[in-house]
This record gives C-alpha cells, sequence and structure tokens, in this order.
C-alpha cells in the first residue's frame, strides 16, 4: 500500500471537531471515501473570560451526535459534510445549599446542529509533501434564535445563527519507519463569518504515527486567533458559539482499525489558553467506516 | 443496519442529563437593632425593634429576649419596650433565643430627651470577586419612594459579559432574595440609579451585588456601610 493512500485512511480515522482539517493534505481517489457517526460533547462549570483567566458559571453542556463523511469525486476533489443531525445543549438546575430549594430550573434544547458541508481539491499530490486547498460553509442549521432581552435564562443554543466560509491551505507529509507510518501536517485556515461576528484565522499542526497500520496516535495542535471585527452587539458570553472566541488547544486522538474497513476512534481535546471559551476538555468518540 | 440503528441509540442515550449545581448561598444568621435610639428621656418608653435575617439573607420572624445591663437605668421588657428610670447608660442586647451566640448590642443613655439617630445615606466599594474588572465607589441615600444609588467616577466595570445586572441584597452569594434594580448599562464613570420600593431605606440591604444573570456568575459586591 503506498504511504500515502494507507496515510489519508488513517488520518480520517482521526478527526476532532475541526473538520476542515481531516485527512490533513491528502485527497482520496475517486470513489473512496470516509464516513463517520460521532459523538462529541462539552460539559463546563467555568469558562475562559476575555483576559485568558476563568471564572464560574451555571453548569452547561453541549453534546452533537454526529455523522460525517468525505467523498473522492475525482482523484483531485473530496466533497466533504459534517451533519450534526442530533444536537443537545442543556443548563444544569441551582439549588440552594441552605434551603434544598430550587432556585432556577434546569433547562435543555434538542435541535440538528450547524451543519458543514465542503470541497477540498489535491493541488499537489503523490509527492514527498502534498498540499491541498479547501472550502467549508458553515450552515446555520443549529437553534440560534435566543431572546437576547430575556436574561432570565441561560442561552441554549446549538448553533451560531451565521453562515461562514473557511478557506484554507493543508501540506502534509509522511515517512516510514518500519511498522510505523508517521505523518505531520500544517495547515492555515481564513473564517470569514456573518451576522456580526468576527472573522478568524486558524493554525493547525499535526503530528501523528500508525503503528502496525492498525493502531493511530495522533497529537493536534489549533490555534485559533479572532480578527476582533465583528458587530460590538454581538454578545460575548463564553460557549462553544462564542463571538471572539480565541484558543491554542490540543487534542490527543487514537484510533484503531477493527477491520480493514471499520474502526473505532476517541479523543480529547483541551487548551493551553483561552479566552471566552468554556474552560472545560471536550471529548468525542466514533465508529468510522473506510470505502 | 441494525448495527447502525443500535449505534445511533446508543449515541443519543448519551446526550447529557440536567444535573444540580448546589449553590453555597449560607451566610452567617444575623439580628440587627433597627431603631438607633441613643438617648431616652428619664420617664418616657419607647419600643425597640429589631430584625432577623436567616442563614440566606432573608428576613424572618424569630423569637428573642432583650437584655439591659443596668436595670436601675433603663429597663427593657421581652417585648422591647425600654423605659428609662434614672440618668446613666446601659447597654441593650437583642439576642435570637434559639442561638444566644447571634445577638445585636446598642448602647443607650437615659437622659433629658430623646436623640433617635436616622441614618439618611450610607456608603461603601464595588469590588470584584469575579476574574472580571469591577470597581468603584458608591453611595447610598434615602428617597421619598426609595433610595438613591450613587455610583462615583471612580467606577469601571467590564462590558466583556452578557447581561451584568445591579441588585441590593442581604447575601452576598445569590440573587435569591435580593432585589433586582436593572440591567448595567454603565461600564465607566459617575451614575445613578433610582430605586423605588415600598418601605426600602438604606438600612433595608446590606450589599449592593453585581451578577451575570443568565449564567448566574456572581461578578462583585459593595458592602454598605455606615
Amino acid at each position: 500500500m503506498k504511504i500515502s493512500v494507507f496515510i489519508i485512511g488513517m488520518l480520517c480515522a482521526i478527526l476532532s471537531t475541526t473538520q476542515s482539517y481531516a485527512g490533513g493534505g491528502w485527497v482520496h481517489a475517486k470513489g473512496k471515501g470516509y464516513f463517520k457517526i460521532g459523538q462529541w460533547w462539552v460539559i463546563a462549570d467555568k469558562h475562559y473570560i476575555d483576559d485568558g483567566s476563568t471564572d464560574p458559571n451555571t453548569t452547561i453542556g453541549t453534546f452533537n451526535t454526529s455523522f460525517y463523511g468525505e467523498y473522492g469525486l475525482s482523484d483531485k476533489w473530496d466533497v466533504n459534510l459534517y451533519f450534526p443531525f442530533f444536537s443537545r445543549s442543556f443548563n444544569n438546575e441551582e439549588v440552594s445549599l441552605a434551603t434544598g430549594q430550587v432556585d432556577r430550573e434546569g433547562r435543555a434544547v434538542n435541535s440538528i446542529g450547524d451543519m458543514d458541508i465542503g470541497i477540498k481539491y489535491g493541488l499537489i499530490q503523490n509527492k514527498p509533501i502534498v498540499l491541498s486547498a479547501h472550502l467549508w460553509l458553515g450552515l446555520p442549521t443549529g437553534k440560534s434564535d435566543v431572546d437576547l432581552d430575556d436574561n432570565s435564562k441561560v442561552p441554549l443554543l446549538t448553533g451560531d445563527g451565521e453562515f461562514n466560509q473557511r478557506v484554507g491551505l493543508t501540506a502534509s507529509t509522511a515517512r516510514s519507519f518500519g511498522k510505523f507510518n508517521t505523518f505531520v501536517s500544517l495547515g492555515l485556515e481564513f473564517n470569514n463569518r456573518t451576522n456580526g461576528f468576527s472573522d478568524e484565522t486558524r493554525v493547525n499542526f499535526e503530528l501523528g504515527a500508525v503503528i502496525n497500520e492498525k493502531l493511530i496516535l495522533a497529537y493536534k495542535l489549533q490555534w485559533l486567533n479572532s480578527l476582533n471585527n465583528g458587530n460590538a452587539s454581538i454578545e460575548n458570553g463564553a460557549s462553544i458559539f462564542s463571538n471572539n472566541a480565541e484558543y491554542v488547544g490540543y487534542t490527543y486522538e487514537i484510533a484503531y482499525n477493527l477491520t480493514d474497513r471499520v474502526g473505532l476512534t476517541a479523543n480529547y481535546s483541551s487548551v493551553y489558553s483561552a479566552k471566552l471559551i468554556l474552560a472545560s476538555p471536550a471529548y468525542s468518540f466514533g465508529v468510522y467506516f473506510n470505502l | 443496519m441494525n448495527r447502525i440503528v443500535n449505534i445511533l441509540t446508543i449515541f443519543i442515550i448519551l446526550q447529557g442529563c440536567v444535573g444540580t449545581d448546589v449553590i453555597d448561598d449560607i451566610i452567617e444568621e444575623k439580628i440587627e437593632i433597627t431603631t438607633p435610639i441613643a438617648s431616652l428621656k428619664v420617664g418616657e418608653s419607647y419600643s425597640l425593634m429589631h430584625r432577623y435575617l436567616n442563614n440566606t439573607g432573608m428576613e424572618e420572624d424569630a423569637e428573642v429576649d432583650w437584655f439591659s445591663t443596668d436595670q436601675s437605668v433603663l429597663e427593657v421588657t421581652e417585648d422591647g419596650e425600654l423605659t428609662a428610670l434614672m440618668s446613666g447608660q446601659s447597654e441593650i442586647t437583642v439576642v435570637l433565643r434559639e442561638n444566644n451566640q447571634i445577638m445585636d448590642k446598642i448602647l443607650i443613655e437615659a437622659a433629658e430627651e430623646t436623640v433617635v439617630l436616622s441614618t439618611n445615606s450610607k456608603s461603601g466599594t464595588i469590588n470584584t470577586t469575579s476574574s472580571y474588572e469591577l470597581t468603584g465607589d458608591f453611595e447610598i441615600t434615602n428617597t421619598d419612594t426609595g433610595v438613591r444609588i450613587t455610583i462615583s467616577d471612580n467606577y469601571i466595570a467590564s462590558s466583556a459579559l452578557p447581561g451584568l445586572y445591579v441588585y441590593l441584597s442581604n447575601n452576598p452569594s445569590t440573587t435569591t432574595g435580593a432585589l433586582e434594580i436593572q440591567a448595567v448599562s454603565v461600564f465607566s464613570g459617575e451614575h445613578a440609579y433610582e430605586v423605588d420600593a415600598d418601605e426600602l431605606t438604606v438600612d433595608t440591604y446590606v450589599y449592593l451585588l453585581y451578577f451575570c444573570k443568565p449564567f448566574n456568575v456572581k461578578v462583585g459586591h459593595g458592602e454598605i456601610l455606615d
């Protein structure tokens, strides 16, 4: 098996929430693909504020059950889809320690989440260093109809309510050391956001190894930077949908091929530093299928 | 197909349930003598009043006992009825009957005339108790319909969090039982709040409290002091 073909299959197995980075700089061969059903969640009782320190909050959480797919239309073009077909956002109830009475009811909303569709084009393929370009469209299919005049409730969202376009380049290379196949990727991305949200830049770095064609381990570093050019009237509350959120984060991922086509994946994501996001790790796991 | 359905079912079952956050809102119980009389004319009587704030800062009826350190000068009944018998002074104490560690004291003089000290104005300093910036001095004064809270020009508050509200409260840890004043719309400099409510005076509440209302995050408070 050519190492590049093998690596893309392995890379797809370790998707994080950064779907645009899946597969690194490689694209699928025509008729090949990768599909995954996954669960991602974060639960947090504190958040990063705008100076990078943390403060407590009512425990809130978001769960996404999603379908993710990549498919090679040709040897150069991939089409991609991320569809969180069930998204749940909740806040805990609050009970007085002194009286045991419920001071504020817990709530939850369920809906589909924000969907992403994308294309990827292999600019340089079948070389020691490959390069691809991608475009993702973030569709506001989640629930975002929060009443900003009603401050008595935690704003529960399953989407940010804005249509965004993410364009980027990803370069990757791989090298084999016996039963160890290693890979490195570096990606740059610009996210044009609408509805008053600030635009963003993102730098992604990934280092991984495929062991004995079965086990995949990877470390990802993500640097999200807000251009702070949005509308100041957008609320700056920390959530996974905040405006002007920033972070330097990392993800540990593990995947295991149960068969040639089917495998399991899990990851753990956290941050080294952040602003205006929840201050708690995110987790995911999934089942994938290689076509 | 069945395998896919089973996987989906497992994933959806794993969606988070609404849990419980326990808010530590316990504060020290407190009893206060609310009639700040300084002296009582010999031969006259005066009804002393008190209020009891429970361990959440809520006002509550409670049985109390009254004591005078010198009953020959100032006599006090179990109902708080104070009588000046002869010139001199005595310390009057009100004690919560179910917990005699909770008490308040006032030094009163038996003299030629009755003097009641009325507090028309108090002040304090707002300080952050969070990572959000919040600082500034304030003054609270009685008005015909409630109180006026004047925030000084050294006030600064972070505008980075959504739904910052200001309250008057007797418990600095929760907005339960607090009087909501309004959403904060001024984040620096001098401004004022006119708060109208029945029986609201500068003595009604102990804290000026700032909370992020939607996320129930305490941002800071200022104690209202004489």
